[in-house]
């Protein structure tokens, strides 16, 4: 059973700024696709719900034939037109959408606070690290996932990012800790 | 008198006495008390007043099934009404107060009166008070509004927080009495994560009030080692204080915690709400005890005697010195046993039974209490107080046969199995004669999606009326249970002595022939004031099925759900009727177990959280320079920006005339910007749009329309074609996202083998509107290069630098005026707000919210969505044909544009509407009336007003509308009714203002 001392203490978050974000759309059941992507943004093509990791680069599976590319800003031109270069003669899609999302690093005790927020699960079991989570956190869309087990990132829309941010201003005060998963 | 004993008390501790407040008075108890025990020991046994009749009434349990005492507890902004007192557990400081009285607990006018009982019959609302009809209204129901009901209402917002939180487990026990102890271990041991919860503050359930001895250590000891033990488990998740409310399909169930209720203060954590899902669950919820019905059986002093001995060994509160024991059953002889354990008397113990021959009741015999079989009690002897009991034989009408005196009545009817949360989900029960109650048919359990049992009930839930029994099926159905999960591990596996229990008898009215004077004063069900007498009367007047008798005398339909009285009811029904109790069934059980706040099922979805509101890049600037807000889809937009002191149309109008006269600057960055491409992109918006968009040539933009499948207009917005294969879609603000759902559903559904990919670039882009005569010049200010008319011609785009800022640059208009939509990246979009605002000012540029974007666009006669159309209008009834291509083969609602009521030629059609008198209202929503009058002698309706506003130009009010043969009828003055008063107003064409576009292509 959980220890009743409020493990929140160190909960914190913030919003993070810097990132970019690439929407990769292409027939990802082909190798070379896969290939082409992975060699562009330097990380490996994740698998089914899956998300890669390497520095400050990470790739996410999406859907079928969507990726979500995560790159610092600076380097994102870069990346995006060697993209188009690899895979032009495909169908494809490779879109900017930097400024569609905001991302947030939450710290510390945080699967007792994503707990309240999403329906699935995120036990250890449910929600290992590497797994890319869509889901909703209170009542907007989101995505998220683990870097360790002290580290999840959430990204949502930058319309609902003051939302979110109240949200996780609430949900991650130390007096209000179930301490379910953190014990 | 009820008082604290001497000794004893399990879960009180006497080192820290609590301070409470009860209707004022100030009163004492101890750390571990509930608000009921602790009335109990300071002798308040009236504590509060019936629903209907205001009769006297005090505590008959001790935990959630307890129908009477309802008590507001907190002040202020912790306030709650219609807390239980067994529930509520005692902190420094409780102010509780009694419900539903007037002028005084005591002292009840309506009880006084003795007005209730004739008025407020079972099924009064059907057939009393429906003379004078109006009397109703204004008399009758003011009336029972007032003396009938619970709490008060708190009048200030709850200060408390609330959450939800989810949880997914592969075994929840519900319930911490022993089966639920004994399942959650058995499971853990076998590797499930386990997750228990127990409603009452302690853990045990009945155990150790009950039962002596397990593994001979005592059964108090026994609990307590097996629960510290639980704790330190890894696999195990406990929750006290938290009541699972509900079951739903697919082993879905919620439960509610109350985290501080025993020590409350303002902003803290008040309850969460644990939504779990569970591979399978355990119910080992216990049984309830039924009270049992004779004449007066609602007066104060009357308990269950399961309540009675948790008074007394649990809190060491004797519920008075002499207590008459009735029963039909061996179980309620474990009070006799426990008060003369603990010093007190009692006279008797009657049971309604023939004989008794069991363990408890030889045990009984030999502590030397007298026992009669065969006997009822034909009443209650009362001065206030209970003084003693009329005792009769229990088969006859209910001759006295003696008056024993006592102070206090002790009542077993028998257990019911908690089967309700079994119920929830699909569940069914069976009768079972020889526990007397319904129990779990087991062959019927509820299940989930491959069919296989979700929930299992385990102990006294599941029937069991003995410990050995209890702990024996709790094993048991805890090995099938993890068998199912493909588990195993060692059950613990407790030695107790077997008891021998006698039948429990079925019958709950005393004496068994109870006349019918009496049956008038013999409650069935206690909180909502439902007699013998009532079941009588709904028999007699037809309503013969449980669910009809039910409703027709409110039976069960409190706020305790009838936990101790349904089963009575139907017991009674069967015995009216003469069938047996399979065939009467019981009402359907749902959730909410027990009452849930509002706060609770809320979450955090108050306050700023309520609602998420979605905010485009420029919405600071916007609160900061007046904004008055409108929300839009889940967006704030600003309506208008208000200076100084302005009134809201003076701002609206100055922001009209601004835009007509210079410039003004919109912020339309909610519109939806879909990105569309690939091979097929063409053909995919073909079949979407209701226009062709294939051919259009990269460079331009064209206005489109979305049809459903239906051929009602569903959203409209321009289409820019961004290179061979690729286009920009705008929806309108509200359509971004299910538009983008809806072009997806049918590209993966039906056209899945078309190469295009869709993107929603919504909040990619900020989009900045500048619009008016002036906005050229300003752009040029800026140095944006090859905006001129040749170079980028009305309806065209173009890549363009902005003050070195990257952007595209439409040039569309929504307005009527010459006027540029600039997209940005949204975190660039301040910035060239800034800068726009600044190359403006000498042209006194200034923002326009959505109000003045509303009055611009009527004045030209443009639709919006959602003002012109609400599902049921076509491009045709808009005027829009032209935007409906007669070449293409197919599009979304073309075909059901050939229905003959679409083809109708006396559809309402789109039109101007000018009011004889310019400055006459017409709203938004107003009818016109035609001359003919409908099969209900109303007058027919002839058309609608979908948008009206004034305009500043033309300095007169206009309005769009949509009217029979409208287009037919130009010229023609029709009629409206408006606040009873008839609006002429003449039929014009839609555009009022420049209708020959010379603005746009200047």
């Amino acid at each position: 059973m959980s220890n009743p001392s409020s493990q929140y203490k160190g909960t914190k978050f913030k919003r993070l700024m810097g990132r970019g974000l690439i929407t990769i759309r292409a027939d990802l059941k082909n190798p070379k696709v896969l290939t082409s992507i992975a060699k562009a943004l330097s990380v490996e093509c994740p698998d089914i719900r899956k998300i890669n990791t390497k520095g400050d680069r990470e790739l996410a599976w999406m859907s079928t034939d969507e990726l979500m590319g995560f790159i610092s800003k600076d380097r994102i031109n870069q990346v995006i037109e060697k993209l188009k270069i690899a895979l032009s003669g495909q169908h494809y899609v490779v879109l900017d959408v930097s400024d569609s999302r905001s991302e947030f690093e939450l710290l510390g005790s945080i699967r007792d606070v994503l707990a309240k927020g999403t329906p699935s699960d995120v036990s250890r079991e449910g929600l290992i690290v590497s797994e890319f989570r869509r889901s909703r956190m209170g009542q907007i869309q989101v995505a998220f996932w683990l870097r360790d087990e002290n580290e999840a990132r959430i990204i949502c829309r930058c319309s609902e990012a003051s939302y979110l941010e109240n949200w996780l201003k609430r949900a991650s005060k130390s007096e209000n800790a179930p301490n379910f998963f953190h014990s | 008198m009820s008082t604290r004993l001497s000794n004893g008390g399990r879960l009180i501790d006497r080192s820290q006495p609590i301070n409470f407040n009860f209707d004022g008075k100030p009163l004492t108890g101890y750390k571990g008390d509930s608000l009921a025990s602790a009335l109990l020991a300071n002798d308040k046994r009236l504590i509060g007043r019936s629903f209907k009749y205001h009769r006297r009434r005090g505590l008959m349990a001790s935990g959630p099934e307890e129908p009477n005492a309802l008590i507001t507890i907190g002040e202020g902004d912790l306030l709650e009404p219609n807390r239980q007192a067994t529930m509520a557990e005692l902190f420094e400081g409780l102010k509780a107060k009694s419900q539903n009285h007037f002028p005084s607990l005591k002292y009840d006018f309506g009880a006084v009166a003795g007005v209730m009982s004739s008025l407020l019959p079972a099924g009064f609302y059907y057939k009393t008070f429906i003379h004078p009809r109006s009397f109703w209204k204004y008399v009758f129901e003011p009336l029972i509004r007032q003396s009938a009901g619970l709490g008060g209402v708190p009048r200030q917002r709850d200060s408390s927080e609330y959450e939800h939180f989810y949880i997914h487990t592969d075994i929840l026990v519900v319930g911490g009495g022993i089966a639920g102890i004994l399942a959650a271990k058995a499971a853990a041991n076998a590797g499930a994560k386990v997750l228990i919860v127990e409603q009452m503050p302690f853990w045990g359930g009945r155990t150790p009030v009950d039962h002596g001895h397990i593994d001979s250590i005592s059964s108090e000891k026994w609990t307590d080692e097996m629960v510290a033990n639980l704790a330190k488990d890894n696999n195990v998740h406990m929750l006290i204080r938290t009541t699972l409310f509900g079951i739903y399909d697919h082993g879905y169930a919620m439960a509610v915690e109350r985290v501080s209720d025993h020590s409350p203060s303002k902003g803290v954590l008040r309850e969460r709400i644990w939504r779990i899902r569970a591979k399978k669950i355990i119910l080992a919820t216990g049984a309830i005890e039924r009270p049992l019905c004779f004449k007066n059986n609602d007066f104060p002093g009357v308990m269950l005697a399961s309540s009675v001995r948790d008074y007394a060994y649990n809190y060491a509160v004797s519920p008075g010195d002499r207590t008459v024991l009735l029963v039909n059953n061996d179980d309620g002889y474990r009070t006799a046993i426990a008060l003369s354990q603990t010093g007190l008397e009692v006279p008797v113990v009657l049971d309604m039974r023939p004989e008794a021959e069991g363990d408890l009741p030889e045990k009984t015999r030999s502590l030397n209490i007298k026992v009669e079989c065969g006997r009822g009690i034909a009443g209650i002897k009362e001065n206030g107080k209970v003084v003693g009991v009329e005792v009769c034989s229990h088969a006859g009408e209910g001759s006295v046969l003696y008056e024993m005196e006592c102070d206090s009545v002790a009542v077993s009817g028998g257990w019911s199995p908690a089967v309700h949360l079994w119920s929830h989900c699909g569940g069914k029960l069976v009768w079972d004669e020889t526990i007397a109650g319904f129990r779990p048919n087991y062959n019927q359990p509820p299940i989930d999606d491959s069919g296989q049992a979700i929930a299992y009930t385990a102990g006294s839930a599941s029937g069991n009326l003995t410990l050995s029994k209890t702990v024996e099926d709790a094993i048991k159905v805890t090995q099938n249970v993890l068998k199912a999960l493909k588990l195993s591990g060692a059950s613990p596996n407790p030695i107790i002595e077997p008891e021998s229990c006698g039948s429990p008898s079925s019958s709950c009215l005393s004496p068994n022939g109870i006349k019918s004077s009496s049956r008038a004063k013999a409650w069935v069900d206690f909180q909502n004031d439902v007699k013998v007498s009532d079941l009588d009367l709904a028999v007699r007047e037809g309503y013969e099925s449980s669910e009809h008798a039910k409703r027709y005398t409110t039976l069960g339909m409190a706020t305790d759900q009838g936990k101790i009285s349904n089963i009575n009811g139907l017991m009674i029904l069967s015995q009216i009727l003469g069938v047996e109790m399979d065939e009467i069934g019981t009402t359907t059980f749902r959730p909410p177990y027990t009452p849930v706040t509002l706060g609770a099922i809320a979450g955090d979805a108050r306050g700023h959280l309520f609602k998420p509101v979605r905010k485009t890049p420029m919405d600071e600037w916007h609160a900061q320079n007046g904004a008055y807000w409108e929300n839009v889809g889940d967006w704030r937009r600003p309506f208008c920006y208000l200076k100084d002191n302005e009134e809201i149309k003076d701002a609206v109008n100055r922001e009209v005339l601004r835009v007509r006269q210079s410039c003004g600057i919109l912020d339309a960055s909610t519109l939806g910007k879909i990105h569309v491409t690939g091979p097929d992109a063409g053909r995919f918006l073909d079949m979407i749009y209701t226009n062709v968009m294939s051919s259009l040539p990269v460079g331009r933009c064209r206005y489109g329309l979305m049809c459903n499948e239906n051929g009602f207009l569903m959203d409209d917005g321009v289409v820019a074609r961004i290179d061979e294969c690729s286009f920009i879609c705008h929806t309108t603000t509200g359509g971004s996202d299910h538009i983008h759902a809806w072009m997806e559903d049918w590209l993966q559904c039906e056209w899945w083998n078309w190469k295009v990919f869709m993107t929603n670039l919504t909040e990619q882009y900020a989009q900045i509107g500048i619009v008016g005569p002036d906005s050229r010049y300003i752009l040029e200010k800026l140095s944006t290069q090859d905006i001129n008319s040749d170079q980028l011609p009305f309806m065209a785009w173009g890549d363009r630098e902005v003050a070195g800022v990257k952007a595209k640059i439409y040039r569309v208009s929504f307005s009527g005026e010459l006027s540029y939509e600039i997209a940005v990246n949204a975190s660039q979009g301040q910035e060239l707000w800034n800068l726009l605002i600044d190359a403006g000012d000498e042209f006194q540029i200034e923002p326009y919210g959505t109000e003045a974007l509303h009055v611009l666009r009527a004045e030209k006669g443009y639709i919006m969505i959602g003002q012109e159309t609400d599902g049921t209008v076509t491009p045709q009834d808009l005027g829009l044909s032209w935007a409906v291509s007669k070449k293409k083969k197919d599009f979304l609602g073309k075909r059901a544009m050939q229905r003959s009521f679409l083809m109708n030629p006396a559809r309402w059609q789109f039109v101007g509407l000018e009011t004889i008198e310019t400055q006459a209202e017409l709203p938004t929503g107003t009818h016109a009336i035609g001359e003919n009058m409908t099969s209900h002698g109303f007058p027919q309706s002839i058309g609608r007003v979908t948008s009206s506003y004034f305009s500043p130009v033309l300095n007169r009010t206009i309005a769009l509308g949509l009217v029979e043969r409208g287009r037919e009828r130009m010229g023609e003055t029709i009629w409206f009714s408006h606040n009873k008063e008839r609006v002429g107003a003449k039929i014009v064409s839609p555009v009022f203002y420049d209708p020959e576009g010379t603005q746009l292509h200047v």
